[in-house]
């Protein structure tokens, strides 16, 4: 009998958890957004944010987009993992996304969302002591982001192209 | 999901979008040598932020063509087309059976004619029925997923811009339906002058 693998999408501004869980959780066409797939071992915690602004912002987290800005993402997935019960320590955290897909005619450069998106996720890990392991961002090409809850696994697709190990 | 209240398009801005593809249309048709026809099946008025959200296939590839315009209106365009209709469309301008995809330099060429013959006619057509005049850029070429494309778009406008204008659309080449999109994104500016003008239009 074949199993059905359940898909948890994280749409824009938006976060997937899942504990103890077979599902696949996707941010599916990462353009300047950059994905933040988390996953802790010990007690099977997998988290994927889609995080679409730098920030910073002092208004707290949307409930409903708690990803929205790349500070938020960061305080609302370990939040997540402190409920599900696990250690930040030991978490395996990697990123995807942050092109510039099109260059929109007379905009200035210093907009780059996509740039600023990379260093401001980057800079709201380190804040917090952690780092990614592994990193598929920049350059002019969307993405879509897998993490797969069952192992930990995480993939990263470009148009055209087939899932790669990330 | 951020719950958005949907604006509404008017009679006659959707009117107005819908002939303005059609034109679009005859200038293909006519650059192309061959009976095409473009059809606007359906005009959407959206929040620029709920674009993305619309593509429950974000992964999906697509092949756009954009541009912006300044003048009487400001603001940017972007046809987007499944590969299968982008190879099918420049197949038909380099008189080659099959495209390959991804498309080739040649073939990008191509269809950076179609798009700006289909987008500047579009927006000549618009600014006609107004009585104005607006100047659209170069082409750009962009194949890629389409919701990377459009969260680029979004994120980049969210200054200058809060509604965008969707027309479906159908080509008809020689009795072969494509289905394409063409997004209007016209600054906030350049939107309440299009519906101020198009309200006084008799």
């Amino acid at each position: 009998m074949q199993m059905t693998v359940t898909t948890h999408s994280a749409g824009l501004g938006e976060m997937a958890v899942v504990r103890d869980s077979d599902a696949v959780l996707a941010a599916r066409g990462l353009g300047s957004c950059v994905g933040i797939a988390v996953y802790e071992p010990n007690r099977r915690i997998a988290i994927l944010a889609h995080v679409m602004l730098p920030g910073p912002v002092s208004s707290p987290p949307d409930p409903a987009q708690p990803a929205r800005y790349a500070g938020h993402a960061v305080e609302s997935i370990l939040k997540a993992v402190e409920k599900h019960g696990g250690r930040p320590r030991d978490l395996v955290i990697k990123l995807a996304g942050g092109a510039q897909v099109i260059q929109l005619h007379g905009k200035d450069d210093r907009l780059r969302v996509g740039e600023r998106n990379i260093s401001a996720v980057r800079e709201a890990l380190a804040a917090k002591g952690l780092r990614a392991s592994a990193e598929h961002m920049g350059g002019s090409t969307g993405r879509t982001l897998c993490l797969h809850a069952a192992t930990g696994q995480t993939t990263v697709r470009v148009v055209g192209g087939q899932e790669q190990p990330l | 999901m951020l719950q958005l209240e949907t604006p509404t398009v008017s009679d006659r801005m959707a009117s107005a979008l819908m002939s303005a593809v059609a034109f679009a249309g005859e200038q293909l048709s006519g650059f192309m040598e061959r009976p095409i026809r473009l059809r606007g099946t359906q005009v959407e008025r959206l929040r620029l932020e709920r674009l993305p959200d619309l593509q429950a296939d974000a992964d999906r590839a697509v092949i756009a063509i954009y541009l912006s315009f300044s003048g009487a209106l400001e603001g940017h365009v972007i046809l987007s087309f499944s590969p299968e209709a982008a190879s099918r469309l420049a197949g038909l301008l380099l008189m080659e059976p099959e495209i390959e995809l991804p498309l080739d330099d040649m073939a990008r060429s191509a269809m950076g004619e179609v798009g700006n013959i289909t987008a500047a006619s579009f927006l000549n057509a618009l600014a006609n029925s107004l009585g104005m005049i607006i100047h659209p850029s170069p082409p750009t070429i962009v194949q890629d997923m389409i919701g990377a494309l459009l969260s680029n778009v979004v994120l980049e406008m969210a200054m200058e811009s809060t509604d965008a204008l969707l027309v479906h659309t159908l080509f008809d080449l020689e009795g072969e339906r494509l289905q394409g999109e063409v997004l209007l994104l016209p600054t906030a500016a350049s939107c309440d002058i299009l519906e101020s003008e198009l309200a006084q239009c008799k």
